[in-house]
């Protein structure tokens, strides 16, 4: 995976989360780099701005109060598993990655079909339609 | 009199040529097609008539891969591009337009396929379409899109087989 890839966040949208204890919501901003998930909060004053407070995400302000806390570190247990999960999915991703480029050697200058279509096409081709047909005769 | 094309002669005045649409299709029969001959890059057959050129086409080899193979399909396809001819370039001078030169050129470039095919393995016919409406065009021949691009189309070789030999049966004395 480039470093491109590992910096830039998921074009898959935010996961928004209800935090138990105040009741704000929150963004998680993932990347391809597991290391950088960042928890941010966001405020919705009105449904129909919703949308909008999504792509200007704020960040987290420190906590004080005890139930806040105590959300927080629960949230922060779920981060952790996200991680965990977001590795195992960049796992995965590499993994076929690898197996793409061992299959197809290499797949620019390349003209690729659906497997369905071509091998329809190899093993049933249909017959001439009538405006080829017409083409074919011409002299 | 049959209509039929001639291989690349630079001897003919390619500067004039306009096909009135992409000045791409201009500028490389005027500029690269040389280049690409010299090379053996591709072939570019020409439709000249009293020494004008009123129409040209270009092919060259080309390989197809299948995306979405099961595990099953790997194990019975061979572990190397499908061959493929592909028409890289057609245009037809404006003057000549509306005159079914583009249709007649279509024709040679698939004879010239078929005879191709009864000398070496040739799994499809690709097109590359210069725009929506030549692509349509040629899905109305019966070409599908590919994986690579709306305007990357593709045909069985084997349609076309099927459709000469019947032209040939046909013509046969009985």
């Amino acid at each position: 995976m480039t470093d491109k890839a590992k910096s830039q966040p998921t074009t898959k949208g935010h996961p928004v989360l209800k935090e138990a204890g105040s009741g704000s919501f929150v963004t998680l901003e993932i990347t391809g780099d597991s290391s950088q998930l960042k928890v941010l909060r966001i405020q919705v004053p009105r449904i129909k701005l919703f949308r909008r407070f999504l792509r200007t995400p704020v960040k987290v302000k420190q906590v004080t109060n005890r139930a806040e806390k105590l959300s927080l570190a629960a949230m922060q247990k779920e981060v952790q598993e996200l991680k965990q999960q977001m590795q195992a999915l960049m796992d995965g991703i590499e993994h076929t990655q690898e197996a793409v480029v061992v299959d197809l050697v290499d797949l620019e200058g390349l003209t690729v079909m659906s497997s369905a279509v071509a091998h329809e096409m190899l093993d049933n081709p249909p017959q001439p339609n009538a405006n080829l047909q017409a083409l074919l005769a011409l002299r | 009199m049959e209509f039929s094309t001639i291989p690349y002669d630079r001897s003919i005045d390619r500067k004039a040529f306009d096909c009135g649409l992409h000045p791409a299709l201009n500028a490389y029969i005027a500029q690269q097609a040389t280049q690409d001959e010299k090379r053996n890059v591709s072939r570019t057959f020409m439709l000249v008539e009293d020494g004008q050129l009123l129409g040209y086409y270009t092919l060259a080899n080309a390989s197809v891969v299948e995306s979405d193979l099961s595990e099953e399909q790997m194990k019975k396809m061979p572990r190397y591009p499908m061959p493929a001819v592909l028409l890289s370039r057609l245009a037809v001078d404006k003057g000549q337009q509306g005159k079914g030169v583009g249709r007649r050129l279509m024709r040679d470039f698939f004879q010239r396929v078929y005879a191709i095919s009864k000398n070496t393995g040739v799994a499809f016919i690709l097109v590359d379409a210069k725009d929506e409406k030549a692509a349509s065009y040629y899905r109305d021949l019966g070409f599908v899109e590919t994986n690579t691009s709306p305007l990357r189309l593709a045909l069985s070789t084997g349609t076309i087989i099927q459709g000469f030999k019947a032209l040939e049966t046909a013509q046969q004395p009985s």
